[in-house]
């Protein structure tokens, strides 16, 4: 280690290049990093971000040309042999990737992957190593690190899951850490809980950060220095908080624009002809679901969704909001007739619906569309975009001629945004953002009364995903569209919606106005979800009580208040007695402490 | 687990009476009888001989007849072998047809997995392409030109080792029947092997492994082995399978006298009960071996261990 201490630089990139056969994934790409320091690369998918990680860590696959220097310490790693980078790998340098249940082998318990590192780099063995791994699950806040120490990854939460991968980073002391999108397979409240405990990790030990992220909100608060690349190249760098403040690229700012529509721009207005007084155009009472689940040869119900009742109005938006788990999609599949294990009613303009969509009338199922998170795969591949969007016409419009059902496709594509020659074109063959208009344009063909998206925009990168919701806006103006917009997101939420419905293990925990639900949230879990959602330009409140657990079992539900084990402001009442729903000033709340708390920031 | 593998067995056993109830009548409709001959028997004697063996009854009192047997243990007397039953048939011919499996599994099991880690580790480089080369032909050429061939080659030619049964000392007439049998399923199982630890090695797992600079082969010792050799697994009572019907042919071809060549002799001569009792037998391999390749899978794969 004799090059140590001899520049003041840890890693230097000097003209970075990526190719596979003739495509440049990354461009010329230079930069430096000091020891200690954090910098962030930003981008949006296929920008070439994780490319150049895995090319310091000489990850890349045995096709990726790669070309230009990375300097560790004065060493440069392109072109060395793979025994050399294992001197640097872990123990200088290591990463966590973005996915801990695909990252972790499934068939080794987490203390033996944590062992093995120490062993094979001569650090530790024995006792000694197995003490080492133990101490460093704990200073990753794994509770109770010797049981974690032999589960196996299947046996832990997605958030407990990530820390032992950063564990397993961390155990050999290196002194630059790559994260690679950590928190971007993460709900938004484990999400703050991860970038927490890296800030953390940081102070203590000094190690340099490299954050890999497409999410602006992710950066501002965990890095000192930021770099945005698009298409492999550099388009602009600083320091954080100078570029939030001011950035000079398009590029730069519209995805800015993407992470904190929620500051910024304020809930929609309801557009003219909203009756939201008059009759509910959709409304579901008591809608239930519950799945019969086998455990350990034990028959257990699961109460995905339990005691639902929402109405909306023509021309409105209802956001139903929650983590994953939380049981908001098993609810818009209940509404659309999808599930055969749901109860209660759903009823269109006062009828009541048959629970299964096989048995309504093809009148009622044309009121109700769905549009589905992942856009390519809802898409079918052997058909091509003009009959995707034509076919539900076969169904509902029979007396249309072939003519005419490709005038309206065509019609639909344009109406959508898309170009007619899209429509001989397979769903592969698009852009997610593509894939996602047509299904919108399938849906939409048949003049649906309400709209159902589940996770619609999820999938999408910022400023496609902006579009996209404008889409749907103008949708809304334009016909008097009811959406009801299924999302963990709080910035597609504050975009879009007029009132906003949180759920939680299957419950309804908050209903209320979009405006009135941003600035006074009735709900302890409402104001948890607002502080862990990160906003670009800001950083996290320091005094906000981070909650150090994630959702209880939803087969073994907690007793009282589902949410008390994670509420900070939990009474003792609130352990023996479940809350019903009470009316508050703008909607209803499901908390026993709704009256006294001021939650409102 | 136990509870697993009761259910496991007693849901076995309409198969295993589905499939002796095809069997009794697929042998059934087939032309001719057991004692038909050149010899044209008196009709009397013929009788005589039809009513002993309850030949004369109605196909469903004779099928009933031999189920009962079957539940009491009995798998009835061999038509052709008049003083011999099925029973002490089998137990005669048992032992060499499970050694000559066993040996064959074995020499199939350290071959074929061998074979393959070679060419998934050593990816697409000439010794990959000969690995796969030599898999595809083992897998598309039956046992029934191999045996011959091996024989042509090695017997004949070369006069290395006997070409058949009665030929040879104890070690040297087991060496190409094994080899004959175990051919096809080393071909298959380095295909197996190798494409489900190149699919391993692409694995994000692996990729974090290398992450941490641990060395190719920590790497493959302890994070892909396992993974890689799963699969094998729910091979094996594919394998069993193959084992037995390639044994039905390479026992004909060296003249070993076991149960596959028991079957062909019984096919023959149309001993009804020698096939059934065989047939029983088999499919009761393939259900236990089924069975404990579905048991192990619980005990090895963490993920399914705690259910």
């Amino acid at each position: 280690m004799s090059d140590r201490g001899e520049s003041n630089t840890l890693l230097e990139i000097k003209n970075l290049s990526v190719a596979y056969g003739d495509t440049k994934v990354v461009d010329s790409l230079s930069f430096t990093l000091c020891p200690g320091e954090s910098l962030c690369i930003a981008g949006e998918s296929g920008s070439g971000k994780s490319q150049t990680a895995l090319a310091i860590m000489g990850l890349l696959p045995p096709n990726a040309r790669v070309s230009g220097e990375v300097l560790f310490r004065g060493r440069n790693l392109i072109g060395a042999a793979n025994d050399t980078l294992n001197d640097y790998r872990a123990r200088r340098m290591a990463m966590v990737f973005q996915d801990p249940m695909a990252a972790l082998n499934p068939y080794l318990s987490i203390g033996k992957q944590l062992r093995r590192i120490l062993i094979d780099h001569g650090m530790a063995y024995g006792a000694d190593a197995t003490e080492r791994a133990l101490a460093m699950l704990s200073r990753v806040g794994l509770p109770d690190a010797e049981r974690q120490y032999r589960a196996y990854p299947h046996e832990l939460s997605g958030g407990m899951r990530q820390r032992a991968l950063i564990a397993s980073a961390l155990i050999a002391e290196p002194e630059l850490l790559i994260a690679d999108e950590p928190t971007t397979a993460l709900d938004v409240t484990v999400q703050a809980q991860i970038l927490r405990l890296l800030g953390e990790l940081r102070k203590q030990t000094d190690v340099a950060m490299l954050l890999i992220t497409h999410d602006l909100g992710v950066v501002s608060g965990n890095c000192e220095r930021m770099m945005v690349i698009d298409q492999g190249r550099l388009i602009e760098q600083g320091s954080t908080r100078e570029l939030f403040a001011n950035p000079s690229r398009q590029r730069t700012a519209s995805m800015m624009t993407a992470a904190s529509g929620f500051i910024s721009a304020s809930p929609p207005r309801k557009s003219a002809g909203t009756d939201d007084q008059g009759a509910a155009l959709l409304e579901t009472r008591n809608l239930s679901v519950a799945f019969r689940e086998r455990r350990a040869g034990r028959r257990q119900k699961l109460h995905a969704v339990q005691d639902i009742s929402l109405t909306i109005g023509r021309g409105e938006t209802l956001a139903v909001v929650g983590e994953s788990g939380s049981g908001k999609t098993s609810l818009a599949r209940a509404i659309v007739g999808l599930l055969a294990e749901s109860s209660g009613t759903v009823s269109f303009l006062g009828n009541s619906l048959e629970p299964l969509v096989e048995t309504r009338s093809n009148k009622i199922r044309r009121q109700l569309q769905m549009v589905f998170q992942d856009p390519v795969g809802s898409l079918n591949p052997a058909m091509r975009v003009g009959t995707i969007i034509a076919e539900p016409l076969l169904v509902h419009e029979r007396s249309m001629t072939t003519t005419e059902r490709v005038r309206a496709s065509d019609e639909m594509l344009a109406r959508v945004g898309l170009s007619a020659d899209l429509r001989s074109r397979y769903p592969h063959e698009l852009s997610g953002g593509q894939a996602q208009r047509v299904a919108i344009a399938r849906a939409l063909i048949m003049k649906p009364a309400v709209l159902i998206c589940d996770e619609a925009v999820a999938a999408l990168d910022g400023s496609v995903r902006q579009e996209v919701l404008g889409l749907l806006q103008a949708e809304q103006q334009r016909s008097s569209l009811s959406l009801l917009v299924i999302t963990h997101d709080l910035a597609v939420v504050q975009q879009l919606s007029h009132r906003v419905l949180i759920m939680y293990m299957g419950r309804l925990f908050e209903m209320t106005g979009a405006r009135e639900l941003f600035r006074r949230p009735k709900h302890p879990y409402t104001r948890l979800l607002l502080d862990s959602t990160p906003l670009a330009g800001r950083s996290p409140p320091p005094d906000v009580p981070v909650v150090a657990s994630e959702p209880a079992s939803i087969l073994n539900p907690p007793s009282g208040c589902v949410f008390h084990p994670r509420c900070p402001h939990a009474i003792e009442r609130c352990l023996e007695e479940r809350p019903a729903l009470q009316s508050a000033e703008h909607g209803i709340v499901a908390c026993h402490r709704a009256q006294e708390l001021d939650l409102s920031r | 687990m136990l509870r697993y593998a009761l259910k496991r067995v007693v849901g076995a056993i309409p198969t295993l009476f589905l499939v002796v109830a095809l069997a009794f009548l697929m042998v059934r409709a087939a032309p001719g009888g057991p004692f038909d001959s050149e010899r044209v028997l008196p009709p009397e004697v013929a009788a005589n001989i039809q009513r002993a063996y309850h030949l004369d009854e109605s196909l469903p009192q004779q099928f009933l007849r031999y189920l009962s047997g079957v539940l009491h243990g009995d798998l009835g007397p061999s038509f052709r072998y008049s003083d011999y039953s099925v029973g002490e048939l089998i137990r005669a011919s048992f032992p060499l047809s499970a050694r000559l499996g066993i040996l064959a599994l074995l020499l199939a099991l350290i071959v074929g997995i061998a074979a393959g880690l070679v060419g998934a580790i050593r990816r697409d480089t000439f010794t990959d392409r000969v690995v796969s080369a030599v898999a595809m032909t083992g897998v598309s050429v039956p046992v029934i030109v191999i045996a011959p061939v091996l024989v042509l080659v090695f017997a004949v030619q070369l006069g290395w080792v006997p070409a058949g049964w009665s030929g040879g000392r104890d070690v040297a007439r087991w060496i190409l029947p094994v080899i004959a049998l175990a051919l096809p399923q080393i071909a298959f199982i380095a295909r197996i092997t190798r494409s489900s630890m190149i699919d391993v090695l692409e694995s994000e797992f692996i990729r974090t492994a290398r992450a941490q600079g641990l060395q190719t082969a920590t790497i493959i010792r302890h994070h892909a082995m396992k993974p890689a050799l799963l699969p094998l697994l729910s091979y094996l009572g594919p394998a069993v399978v193959g084992l037995i019907t390639g044994a039905i042919v390479v026992e004909k071809i060296f003249g070993i006298p076991g149960l596959g060549y028991l079957f062909v002799q019984g096919a023959q001569n149309r001993d009804f009960t020698l096939i059934l009792g065989l047939v029983i037998l088999y499919g009761t391999l393939i259900v236990v071996f089924n069975l404990a390749v579905d048991l192990l899978y619980g005990v090895l794969d963490p993920r399914i261990r705690r259910r």
